[in-house]
């Protein structure tokens, strides 16, 4: 899976680079219109993440281009929040989905597999870890040999630490991935804790143990104990 | 009122005024210029009869008499309208009689002579009816005729006038103004243009630098997260490390959140949100509450809806939603678990209240920055956002506290 990450900024662009890789991912970057297009011009990339606040404003040229280059490639545009203009105009010149700075590299990572599953059909329908079963299509969770019931918000989170297995996700990147820009109106977790919880009273019951770990104050991860 | 309705007005009050005026003047005129000649005819008939004693002649006239005067008393000529009693109609007709004292032949005479009015008195009332008539009959079609040019004249006028009413700053598109080759609407057109031009400059120069500022922040903001959070994804971690990287990713969120409401309490204030479109309040109001029914609902808190007679204005969607989620969340935010919180409409007004211990500080609240003591980490900028909608567009904020309830309520 080849990606390009448009990005002006160079300590952004790393990071993004760097954690992408480590998601198994090919990855090559670009800081500006001119080497994106050159690198567009050479390469195929199934996924394009395209910063539109490009400085000299050629964020949106560049997202035309590759549309017009190929069709199919997905692309995820990363704005500054209140650019209401730029993210319409991005989503109107056929951008896939978009994320506003600053964003964290899980919901990233989701988004990337979102856009993925849905649009290229490759690779595994399931998500598993350890002895969970996920098919993000139904959204049917099997624990052990049991089916999962769970809400809708459950399921939410449940998929979300599949996507990024044994990684620390914050509260407030659990938050955030469940109410998008809502999570700006609140400012404490009890909503948070509300559906974990149920989430891993469920995984407990059907598996004995539970896959979720606190990790200090911070938050949680995913892992087989 | 509207421009060709007052110039209607006053042209029909001016063409009354004119039109009593010039009546009058022409029937007084009239009459003065009969009288003249009839006192002039008068005299005549006296030189007539002058000439008739001259030769010792009989009078016939039985209108005129001629006395003979003892003393010498020279008087002027006088007129005078009289009423001579007429014996064919039976009635008292109008006469103009003239008393002149004339020397005859080394005698003095006072002659007196009489002649009819009635004629010249129908004559009169024929000459001022018609003039009166045509002077109507004129003013009418001038008036229609004004009426036409004018509303001709100012067409460009409105024309434009109704160009710049639709204009949006956000179009980017100057407005088309028609010429005309009346100099001030000319004038008016440049000064409008002009004026048009410098508010897309600013308005353009204040959302670049808005939209760039935001960026600006939101790219090393995003680098000092993702880096934190690469932080703490370290095993064996200490606790105080921990809990000192949860601090600065709460800051540094904390200052990613401030930027974009002052970001939207300039953009507010500029009056970028331009675009209108009629909202029904009521179903909207509704409708944010319900968005966040299950943000309530993990905190136990029970709604309760009481939703009026629906009503509608004509206002900008977006702006609308911020107002209210901030509302909304305000309530959410100072609401204790447990706790019910009551949303309502009536007639034309949303309310919501939560469940308070003591009353807030009115005139402190809706200000920026300031915030719960209790919640150091809100950026006090909610209400203030709130309030600086409300004020934009007019409408009534107020806070009341009673029954131990926090209540805010927007009047539109």
């Amino acid at each position: 899976m080849k990606l390009l990450v448009v990005e002006d900024e160079q300590d952004l662009r790393n990071e993004i680079s760097t954690f992408l890789i480590s998601q198994k991912y090919q990855c090559d970057t670009a800081f500006n219109f001119f080497e994106g297009e050159d690198k567009i011009a050479l390469y195929e990339y199934e996924l394009v993440i395209l910063d539109i606040g490009l400085p000299d404003g050629s964020g949106l040229d560049l997202l035309k281009m590759l549309k017009t280059k190929n069709q199919k490639t997905l692309i995820i545009i990363l704005s500054a929040k209140n650019s209401m203009d730029d993210k319409l105009a991005g989503l109107d010149l056929g951008a896939d989905d978009y994320l506003t700075k600053p964003f964290n590299m899980a919901e990233l990572n989701a988004r990337i597999y979102a856009l993925i599953r849905r649009n290229l059909h490759q690779g595994e329908a399931f998500l598993t870890f350890g002895e969970i079963q996920l098919n993000p299509k139904s959204h049917e969770v099997h624990a052990g040999k049991i089916k999962l019931e769970l809400t809708n918000r459950e399921y939410q989170l449940l998929e979300y630490f599949m996507i990024n297995p044994k990684r620390m996700l914050s509260k407030q990147d659990l938050t955030e991935h469940l109410l998008g820009e809502g999570a700006d109106l609140i400012d404490n977790f009890d909503f948070l804790y509300v559906h974990l919880k149920n989430l891993r009273k469920k995984l407990k019951l059907a598996m004995g143990i539970d896959y979720i770990q606190t990790i200090y104050g911070l938050g949680y991860k995913l892992q087989i104990p | 009122m509207k421009l060709l309705t007052l110039t209607a007005r006053y042209n029909s009050i001016t063409i009354l005024v004119a039109l009593v005026f010039s009546g009058v003047a022409l029937f007084f005129t009239m009459r003065f210029l009969v009288l003249d000649e009839l006192d002039e005819q008068l005299q005549a008939k006296v030189q007539h009869l002058e000439k008739s004693i001259a030769k010792d002649a009989q009078n016939q006239d039985f209108f005129s008499t001629i006395q003979l005067l003892e003393n010498q008393n020279f008087e002027k000529d006088i007129f005078k309208d009289t009423l001579i009693f007429d014996e064919v109609q039976q009635e008292y007709e109008d006469y103009r009689k003239i008393t002149a004292t004339r020397l005859i032949d080394g005698n003095t005479f006072k002659i007196t002579t009489v002649t009819s009015r009635l004629e010249w008195e129908e004559f009169i009332v024929i000459i001022s009816f018609t003039c009166f008539a045509c002077l109507i009959f004129l003013q009418v079609i001038l008036f229609f005729v004004n009426q036409k040019l004018n509303k001709k004249i100012w067409n460009p006028f409105f024309k434009n006038l109704e160009t710049v009413q639709g204009f949006s700053i956000q179009n980017k598109q100057m407005p088309v103004l028609i010429k005309s080759n009346i100099k001030e609407f000319d004038e008016m057109n440049t000064v409008l243009l002009n004026m048009f031009s410098k508010l897309n400059r600013d308005y353009t120069i204040l959302k670049e630098f808005t939209e760039n500022a935001s960026h600006e922040i939101q790219t090393p903001l995003a680098i000092i997260l993702v880096g934190l959070d690469e932080l703490a994804q370290a095993k064996n971690l200490e606790s105080h490390t921990a809990e000192r990287l949860q601090v600065l990713q709460r800051t540094a969120k904390r200052i990613s959140k401030l930027n974009t409401n002052l970001l939207l309490l300039a953009k507010i204030e500029h009056e970028h949100f331009q675009l209108e479109n009629k909202v029904e309040i009521t179903s909207l109001w509704a409708h944010q509450v319900n968005n966040m029914e299950e943000l309530f609902l993990s905190k136990n808190i029970t709604i309760k809806q009481k939703i009026g007679t629906a009503f509608s204005i004509n206002i900008n969607q977006d702006l609308v939603e911020i107002m209210m989620s901030n509302l909304i969340s305000n309530a959410y935010k100072y609401s204790k678990k447990n706790s019910i919180i009551y949303v309502t409409t009536h007639l034309n007004a949303i309310r919501i209240s939560n469940e308070g211990y003591k009353p807030l500080n009115v005139n402190q609240i809706f200000l920026r920055f300031v915030k719960d003591p209790e919640n150091q980490n809100a950026n006090g900028l909610g209400l203030a956002i709130v309030h600086e909608i409300c004020t934009l567009h007019k409408w009534q904020i107020t806070y009341a506290f009673k029954n131990n309830q926090h209540i805010f309520t927007v009047a539109f």
